[in-house]
C-alpha cells in the first residue's frame, strides 16, 4: 500500500515517521521517474567519445559516495529507490538510513546527468529531513555543530563576538552593498575574508560587513536540520535590512546557494541582489575596473565549487525539462567567470582538469560529510588534487574556503607539492 | 550471514534494509520483482563459487546482476528474495586479443568503460556496447540476454558474438564453453567439444548460473559513419522500403520508429504536444527508417549513401513516398553517439516506460506495428512504437514503448492488461518474446511449447539440483 497522510485517518496515532511523508511525497512525481538507468554516476555520461588525458578520458565515474562504498544505496539512483520505498512503507527513516543518505557530499552531479530531470539533491535532503523528523539520533558531529550554531552562530564553537575578529575597525555604518563573509572565512580561512575586502577596498568600493551577520543556515540545511534554519534566516534578514543592503557579496559558495536557492523558500522575494564575488568581480574585469597587473607565472587549474556550479545552473535550470537557449547561455558564461578572472593575471597559465564545470569532480566537503565522514571527505579531496597534477598545474585554485579547507588538507595529508588558492586572494595578491 | 561474510569479507554483505531497498528496479524491461534478504558483493570466481555452495546447502535462492540495467530482471522474482549477487566488483576488462579480436570482460565492466578503453587503446576496434542502453549496461549483461548493440543489423543479437564464457554453476562448478573448454586453449572459437552448451546460459536470465567472464568478438571501427533518415506515410512502406535497403546488407544498425518516438522523450505529457499536425510541421515523418553506415573511408561512406537513395528513388517509382529526412548534424551525432542516453528520457512522458520487445520476420513488422498501435490506443497508452532490423532484416525486432504513470496503480493495471492481451495475439502469430517475463511472455509461451519446456527444467534441475538460481524466472522452478 502507498502510504500517504491523507490515509491517516485523525487522531490515528500514526508513527511518528510517516509526518515526514509529506516532505518526501512532495517529490513523488519525480523519485518514480528514476528507472534506475544509472546513468547518474558518471561524469559526461553522454560523451563516451570525449578525450582527456592518462586515465582521465571518455566517461567516469564521478559519484564520491558511489566510488567509495560501492553498494547502490550511495549512488544517486540508489537514493531514489530508498525514497520510493519509504514512500511506499518498505523502508521507513532509521540510523541505519541516515548514515547511508550522509554519506554524501550532495554535489549534485547525479542531477545534472539525470535525462529525466530529477532533482535528487533536493530528494537527498528531503530524506535526510525525513530521518530528523523521524526523530533519528544525528550524527555526533553534525549535533556539535549545530548545538554551536544555536549557541554561537556559527558550527565553529567560536564566540559571535570573534566574527569580524579579522577585520580592525568593523563599522555599524549602512551601505549598499555588504560583503557576507560565512562562519568559515570569517573563523577558519580569514585570509579569504581579509583578501576579499583588501580587494574591496584596493578597487575603491564602498562596502561594509556585518557584526550580527550568523551563519547562513546552509551546514544544517544540508544535513535535513530543516528546524534551526528560520531563525538564522530571520536574523540575516533583520541584520541586512538595518545596514540597508542593496546588494550583498559573497567569498563562500555555501553560503551564496544558500541565499539564492534555499533563502526565498522561505522569503518569496529578498530585498536585495545576491552575487557571489565570482561574478561581483568578473563584471568589473568586463567594465575594465580591476585588471591584475603583477605577475602570477603558474600552471593553474580551476576547481568548480559544487555550490558555485552545478547547483546554480541546476536552479536556474529549474524543474524545465526543455532547456531554454537563455539557460544554455547562463550556463556557459556562469562556468567562463572565473576562468577569465585566472586569465586576466598576468603570467597564468590555465590548464583544465578533465572533469570540469558541471562534469567536475567535488572536493568532497560538502553536505556535512567533512565534519562526520573525514576519510570520505579527504580520499575524494585527494583524487582531486592528483586530477589536477595530472593536468600538469602547479596551482589549485578555488572559491569556496570549505573547498580550500578540504583540497588544502588533502594535499598536506599527500604531501603535495600542489598549491591551493582562493581566488580572491590571488586577485588581491596581483592587483 | 557469518559465512557468507567470511567468504567474500565482512563489509561486502549486508542486510541493510534501505540498501536492498537501493537495489529495486521496476521499468524498462520488466516490473516484477521483490526485495532481496542479503547483498553479497564477491569479486573472484572463488567467492562465488564459495556463496553458490552455502546457499545450495542452505536452499537460498541466489539472482545474479551485473549492471542492473533490466529493470526488474535484475532483482529477485520471488519471496525469499534470498541474495542479491551485485557482480559490480568484477569489473576488469581481462584481455583484448588484436590477432582473434575478442576480449575477455568480467561481469561488471560497463559499456561505457569499454568503450573508453577501446578509444584510448584500440581506436581501430569497437566493443560491442549495447546501442540505446546508458553506459552503465554491461557489455556481459547485454550479451547473454543475447540484447541490442551498435552493430546488430550487421552482425545479428549480441550472443552472436559470443565465444566463449566461464560460468559457475549452482553446484559451485566452474564450466567453460566453446574452444575455452580445452584447458589452455583460447576463446577464438565458440563452437566447443561436442554439442555447445553455451546456449544454455544466453536468455536464461540468470536461472542456470552465474556467467564471471565473458569472451566476445570486438569489431573493426572507423572514423567514417553517417545516418541517413527517410520518412514514410505508413508503416507498410516504411518496411517494404526499408527492407530492400536491408537485403544490400550494407547498414551495421538500421532503426526504425514512428513519430511518437519524437515527443515522448522530450517532456513530461502536459508540457509537450501530443498532436500529430504539429509534429508534421516540425518535420517529423509519420514513420521513418535511420541507416547508419560505416565506411572505409568517404568513398565507400558515399557508395553505401548512393545505393540507399537510389532504392529510394525506386520505391518512390512504386509509389512509396519516401522523403529524407535532413537531419540536424546534432540530430546525427547523439545517434551516432555510443554508448548513448537515448533511450533513457522516455519516463519523461508519463512518469515510467518498458519496453515490451519481440522478435518478428521483418516483413511481419507493419502487421505487428499495425496491431499494436490498435491495442495501445484502446488502452489508453500513447502508440510509441520502435523497430529495428536484426541480421540485415532476416528478423525485426518490434517494440512498443508503454510509457504510463508507475504512481498509478491503475495505469500498471493497464499496462498489464495490454501486455497479457497481446501476448496472446503475438504468440499466435508465431512471434517470438525477447526477454519473457516471469508472470506473462514465460507461463503463455511455455504452454505452447510444453515439451521444450519440460527438457529445460530437465535440464535446470541437473544444473541446479536444489533450485537456487533465480526460481520463477522464466516460469522455472
Amino acid at each position: 500500500m502507498i502510504l500517504t497522510e491523507s490515509c491517516i485517518p485523525d487522531g490515528w496515532p500514526f508513527p511518528r515517521w510517516m509526518t515526514t511523508l509529506s516532505k518526501i511525497s512532495q517529490y513523488k512525481s519525480y523519485i518514480y521517474r528514476c528507472i534506475h538507468c544509472r546513468a547518474c554516476r558518471f561524469c559526461y555520461s553522454g560523451e563516451p567519445d570525449r578525450v582527456g588525458y592518462r586515465d582521465y578520458t571518455g566517461i567516469l565515474t564521478n559519484c564520491t559516495a558511489g566510488k567509495k562504498y560501492g553498494w547502490e544505496s550511495h549512488y544517486g539512483s540508489g537514493k531514489m529507490w530508498i525514497a520510493r520505498a519509504v514512500i511506499e512503507g518498505t523502508v521507513q527513516p532509521s540510523e541505519e538510513m541516515a548514515d547511508i543518505l550522509l554519506r554524501c557530499p550532495t554535489c549534485g552531479n547525479c542531477q545534472i546527468q539525470c535525462e529525466n530531470n530529477i532533482p535528487t539533491t533536493e530528494i537527498i535532503e528531503a530524506l535526510r529531513a525525513a530521518c530528523v523528523d523521524a526523530g533519528v539520533q544525528s550524527h555526533e558531529k553534525h549535533s556539535a555543530f549545530l548545538q554551536s550554531i544555536q549557541a554561537n552562530n556559527n558550527p565553529y564553537n567560536e564566540k559571535h563576538e570573534m566574527r569580524t575578529g579579522w577585520m580592525q575597525n568593523p563599522e555599524d555604518r549602512k551601505a549598499d552593498l555588504i560583503y557576507f563573509v560565512g562562519c568559515t572565512a570569517a573563523y577558519r580561512q580569514s585570509d579569504v575574508a581579509r583578501s576579499t575586502a583588501r580587494l574591496l577596498e584596493k578597487l575603491g568600493l564602498d562596502f561594509r560587513v556585518m557584526r550580527n551577520e550568523v551563519c547562513c543556515g546552509s551546514p544544517a540545511l544540508r544535513i535535513g536540520q530543516v528546524s534551526v534554519v528560520r531563525q538564522l534566516i530571520e536574523k540575516n534578514l533583520e541584520a541586512l535590512e538595518r545596514a540597508g543592503a542593496k546588494k550583498v557579496l559573497f567569498s563562500c559558495a555555501g553560503c551564496f546557494r544558500t541565499f539564492k536557492v534555499d533563502y526565498p523558500k522561505y522569503v518569496r522575494k529578498l530585498p536585495f541582489e545576491v552575487v557571489h564575488a565570482v561574478e561581483f568581480f568578473a563584471d568589473l574585469l568586463d567594465k575594465k575596473a580591476l585588471s591584475p597587473s603583477k605577475p602570477f607565472s603558474q600552471k593553474a587549474t580551476w576547481h568548480d565549487p559544487c555550490h558555485l556550479g552545478r547547483h546554480i545552473t541546476a536552479h536556474v535550470k529549474g524543474r524545465a525539462s526543455i532547456e531554454s537557449s537563455e539557460v544554455k547561455k547562463f550556463r556557459q558564461e556562469w562556468f567562463e567567470k572565473p576562468r577569465r578572472l585566472l586569465r586576466s593575471i598576468p603570467g597564468v597559465q590555465l590548464v583544465e582538469m578533465y572533469r570540469n564545470r558541471e562534469d567536475a569532480w567535488c572536493c568532497g566537503a560538502g553536505g556535512g560529510v567533512k565534519s562526520a565522514y573525514p576519510d570520505l571527505a579527504s580520499e575524494t579531496a585527494q583524487e582531486r588534487i592528483r586530477e589536477a597534477e595530472a593536468a600538469g598545474a602547479s596551482s589549485l585554485i578555488t572559491a569556496c574556503p570549505f573547498c580550500l579547507t578540504n583540497l588544502s588538507d588533502a594535499a598536506r595529508a599527500m604531501s603535495s607539492q600542489m598549491r591551493v588558492l582562493d581566488l580572491f586572494q590571488l586577485l588581491e595578491q596581483t592587483v | 550471514m557469518e559465512e557468507l561474510k567470511a567468504i567474500v569479507g565482512q563489509e561486502f554483505v549486508t542486510t541493510s534494509k534501505p540498501i536492498l531497498a537501493s537495489y529495486v528496479a521496476k521499468g524498462i524491461m520488466g516490473l516484477e520483482c521483490t526485495i532481496a534478504d542479503a547483498v553479497v558483493r564477491p569479486r573472484t570466481v572463488e567467492e562465488i563459487q564459495r556463496v553458490l555452495r552455502v546457499a545450495g546447502d542452505e536452499r537460498i535462492p541466489v539472482t545474479p546482476t551485473s549492471g542492473g540495467l533490466s529493470g526488474g530482471f535484475a532483482c529477485p522474482f520471488v519471496e525469499p528474495g534470498g541474495i542479491l549477487l551485485d557482480l559490480s566488483r568484477m569489473d576488469k576488462i581481462l584481455e583484448v586479443d588484436v590477432d582473434c579480436r575478442y576480449m575477455v570482460v568480467e561481469p561488471g565492466v560497463t559499456s561505457g568503460a569499454a568503450w573508453s578503453y577501446f578509444r584510448s587503446n584500440y581506436p581501430h576496434l569497437a566493443p560491442p556496447v549495447p546501442d540505446g542502453a546508458p553506459p552503465a549496461a554491461t557489455v556481459l549483461g547485454d550479451a547473454i540476454e543475447r540484447g541490442f548493440s551498435l552493430v546488430t543489423n550487421k552482425y545479428g543479437p549480441q550472443a552472436d558474438l559470443v565465444l566463449g564464457m566461464e560460468v559457475v554453476l549452482p553446484t559451485g562448478e566452474v564450466v567453460r564453453t566453446g574452444s575455452w573448454a580445452l584447458p589452455g586453449a583460447k576463446p577464438f572459437y565458440k563452437w566447443g567439444l561436442g554439442p555447445d552448451l553455451g546456449g544454455l546460459f544466453l536468455g536464461a536470465q540468470g536461472t542456470m548460473g552465474v556467467v564471471t567472464k565473458l569472451a566476445i568478438k570486438v569489431l573493426p571501427h572507423t572514423e567514417h559513419k553517417d545516418l541517413i533518415a527517410y520518412g514514410f506515410e505508413t508503416i507498410e512502406h516504411m518496411v517494404e522500403a526499408t527492407f530492400e535497403v536491408l537485403k544490400k546488407e550494407i547498414c551495421v544498425l538500421v532503426q526504425c520508429g514512428n513519430w511518437w518516438l519524437v515527443p515522448t522523450r522530450i517532456a513530461p505529457e502536459s508540457e509537450v504536444s501530443s498532436q500529430r499536425d504539429f509534429w508534421k510541421k516540425a518535420g517529423v515523418p509519420e514513420w521513418f527508417s535511420n541507416f547508419e553506415i560505416w565506411g572505409k573511408d568517404d568513398e565507400d561512406l558515399n557508395y553505401q549513401r548512393r545505393i540507399i537513395h537510389s532504392i529510394m528513388d525506386e520505391a518512390r517509382k512504386r509509389g512509396i513516398k519516401a522523403e529524407e529526412w535532413k537531419l540536424h548534424p546534432k540530430q546525427k551525432a547523439s545517434r551516432l553517439t555510443k554508448p548513448n542516453k537515448i533511450a533513457i528520457p522516455y519516463a519523461l512522458f508519463r512518469g515510467s516506460f518498458l519496453f515490451i520487445t519481440w522478435y518478428t520476420p521483418w516483413k511481419d513488422a507493419s502487421q505487428f506495428c499495425r496491431i499494436a498501435e490498435e491495442k495501445m490506443a484502446n488502452y489508453g497508452i500513447p502508440p510509441v512504437l520502435w523497430v529495428a532490423s536484426i541480421d540485415h532484416g532476416r528478423q525485426a525486432i518490434c517494440m512498443p514503448i508503454v510509457c504510463f504513470d508507475p504512481t498509478s496503480p491503475e495505469e500498471l493495471q493497464k499496462v498489464q492488461d495490454f501486455n497479457r492481451e497481446t501476448t496472446d495475439i503475438f504468440l499466435s502469430k508465431g512471434w517470438l518474446n525477447y526477454r519473457p517475463d516471469p508472470t506473462i511472455h514465460s507461463p503463455k509461451t511455455f504452454s505452447m511449447a510444453k515439451g521444450y519446456f519440460d527438457l529445460l527444467k530437465r535440464i535446470k534441475s541437473v544444473l541446479d539440483p536444489h533450485g537456487i538460481m533465480h526460481p520463477g524466472r522464466l516460469a522455472l522452478p
